[in-house]
């Protein structure tokens, strides 16, 4: 099985109040086309910063990291913008879905960025809010549904273009845990079905679930 | 539910109002620009309208305009004032000049008359019809006979006609100064545009009793003074090159003292022209200064919205929408808000200019006065969204998505 993220030397540094902040301190990670892979650590630990730079959302500041088979250094920011959009589907903790539309084009949104038919893109995620079993909330705005709906809204939209891998971050954080769990099946199923998954959480019931675990700590791998 | 529904209304609202106020500057700017556009094409038009009715054919030269001490310096230097002599100078000198009249006012009153103001007795020839473009309503004009004959005969404006009852009627008789003056035509009342023509304008003989010039003499002093003379060109493309000559041949006819004032409606036209441009250069800058300050209401709004979604921009970039992306959807937003603002500032403005025009306002309107307001009003918008909008584009999509 080809990787679909290799990374290598990995390095991320922030300036915050004219002080630099080492978030990853050389990490070496490779995770394979339809792996599901928990990284672990506790908050503070660069787990999240890890997830945004093999999202394409952050440049790594020194090291080599290749999602998709393109280093990301080489790209730029619209090049990153377009692999993300291919290739790449978020799941927030907390949903991220824009208030003032509705959820079907809430859903229906990376495919207006991967310049869909408006018409195909909206049937393509009516079928997508039917594969989490929200078929029939279409018309509904963000406010109108619970914690767990927004969560499968929110995968629905992930995985509309038929992206390779998801990245969540917390995923089931803000909800109660028979919630999470449905929402842990969710992603399961779709790694089961070959799309890659990877979950950033401290929770172990979680990371229990998948195939490999991750453990970050003060921006290193712990072995 | 009820309560998270009665919310997004009121956000909803919050929003709508907010938007009708970030555009209230460029309605207002395209109100005002519309209006002045409106107005001033029309009082052009209307100047235009009157220089025109002077005649673009003619060169209209009148006696006076100076001082006791100039009238003195004149008599000096042997001028004797604006006379039919000059009429007759100009004709010989200047070959493309077909046809002259001269008027002289004559200070005498007219018997028998009802309420209103005095009517003016004017001494004149026959080539006032002509030149001045005056229309008779019915019997006949002076004539060539009448003149030479000092005939006390006499035509008289419509106004005189209907105030002195049936004997101002051709026909009937005048008594001007004590002096029988048979009424021998009535001229026709000009339009309604001749009549606002103002006191440049072609003179107003609707209150006027016409006497062959000459036969003045029987009910007032002898002169050879006249008030003004008309000469009228064979062509209007004729005035301009012509007009140093009657300059000159005036000068050298009143030995160099200005005694008199010549009136070119051609230059006047040409003046009233540029006039109009400087006045429509301060027009667009009025217009322009309110349009900016529309376009800065814009950009604020667009700031503060900007910054109000600034996780919506994070989620986006998220799912793929590259800076292009986003700066390309708050433009599109700021242009359709600025669009609105101007559709309704023009509706606005179309029907202040109406409600104008009902009350008797000169307007015009044209397509390029509804055009460049709403077209600089886009532009304007457009370029003052251009901040936010690259603001929008640079947030770090990180960043952005921890926004509260």
């Amino acid at each position: 099985m080809s990787a679909f993220i290799e990374a290598e030397g990995l390095r991320k540094t922030f300036v915050r109040c004219g002080r630099e902040v080492h978030a990853l301190r050389g990490i070496d990670l490779a995770i394979a086309r339809g792996e599901l892979v928990a990284i672990m650590g506790p908050s503070g630990s660069g787990k999240s910063t890890l997830l945004h730079v093999i999202g394409t959302l952050e440049v790594p500041s020194a090291g080599s990291c290749r999602v998709a088979g393109r280093e990301l250094s080489a790209l730029d920011d619209e090049e990153r913008a377009r692999l993300r959009c291919s290739s790449i589907g978020f799941v927030f903790q907390g949903f991220h879905l824009i208030p003032q539309l509705g959820i079907l084009e809430n859903v229906a949104l990376p495919l207006a960025y991967a310049r869909t038919p408006t018409g195909e893109a909206l049937e393509r995620s009516a079928l997508a809010l039917g594969r989490v079993g929200l078929g029939k909330r279409f018309d509904h705005r963000p406010a109108e549904l619970s914690g767990g709906e927004l969560q499968r809204a929110a995968i629905a939209r992930a995985i509309v273009a038929n992206p390779e891998a998801i990245l969540a971050d917390e995923p089931t954080g803000n909800l109660d845990s028979a919630t999470g769990r449905e929402i842990l099946a969710i992603l399961q199923e779709l790694n089961a079905e070959g799309t890659t998954v990877v979950i950033v959480t401290h929770d172990e019931a979680i990371a229990s679930c998948a195939a490999r675990r991750v453990s970050i700590r003060d921006g290193r791998l712990a072995r | 539910m009820l309560a998270e529904a009665r919310s997004a209304l009121h956000s909803l609202a919050l929003q709508r109002l907010r938007a009708a106020l970030s555009t209230l500057g460029v309605v207002l700017g395209v109100v005002t620009f519309v209006i002045l556009l409106g107005l001033g094409e029309g009082a052009k038009r209307q100047a235009l309208g009157q220089i025109e009715q002077l005649g673009t054919r003619n060169v209209i030269v009148r006696a006076g305009g100076q001082t006791a001490e100039q009238v003195l310096e004149a008599r000096r230097r042997g001028s004797a004032g604006l006379a039919l002599a000059d009429g007759e100078r100009l004709r010989e000198a200047v070959p493309s000049i077909t046809r002259w009249s001269a008027v002289r006012e004559v200070p005498a009153s007219v018997a028998g008359l009802a309420r209103g103001a005095a009517p003016q007795v004017i001494a004149t020839g026959p080539e006032l019809i002509a030149v001045y473009r005056v229309e008779l309503d019915r019997g006949r004009f002076i004539t060539e006979d009448d003149v030479r004959s000092r005939s006390l005969v006499c035509v008289v404006g419509e106004d005189v006609a209907r105030r002195l009852g049936p004997d101002a009627q051709a026909g009937g008789t005048l008594r001007i100064q004590e002096s029988p003056c048979r009424v021998v035509g009535v001229l026709r009342r000009p339009d309604r545009r001749n009549r606002e023509a103002g006191a440049i304008a072609a003179r107003d003989f609707d209150n006027a009793v016409l006497v062959p010039i000459g036969a003045e003499t029987a009910f007032a002093a002898q002169s050879a003074g006249v008030t003004e003379i008309v000469a009228q060109f064979r062509r209007s493309g004729d005035v301009a090159e012509s007009l140093p000559l009657v300059r000159r041949t005036l000068a050298i006819a009143h030995r160099g003292v200005e005694d008199y004032q010549l009136i070119a409606p051609q230059e006047l036209l040409r003046q009233a022209e540029r006039a109009r441009r400087s006045f429509n250069l301060l027009i667009g800058s009025i217009a322009l200064v309110s349009l900016l300050a529309g376009g800065v209401g814009i950009m604020s709004a667009m700031l503060a919205n900007v910054s109000e979604r600034t996780r919506e921009i994070g989620i986006r970039r998220a799912l793929g929408a590259t800076r292009r992306d986003i700066a390309r959807q708050f433009f599109a937003e700021a242009a359709v808000l600025t669009a609105l603002g101007a559709a309704v500032g023009l509706a606005i403005g179309l029907v202040a200019l109406v409600i104008a025009a009902l009350l008797g306002w000169p307007v015009a309107v044209s397509v390029w006065a509804l055009g460049a307001p709403v077209t600089l009003a886009l532009v304007v918008g457009c370029a003052c969204t251009v901040y936010p909008a690259l603001a929008a584009a640079r947030l770090d999509p990180v960043e952005a998505l921890r926004h509260a």
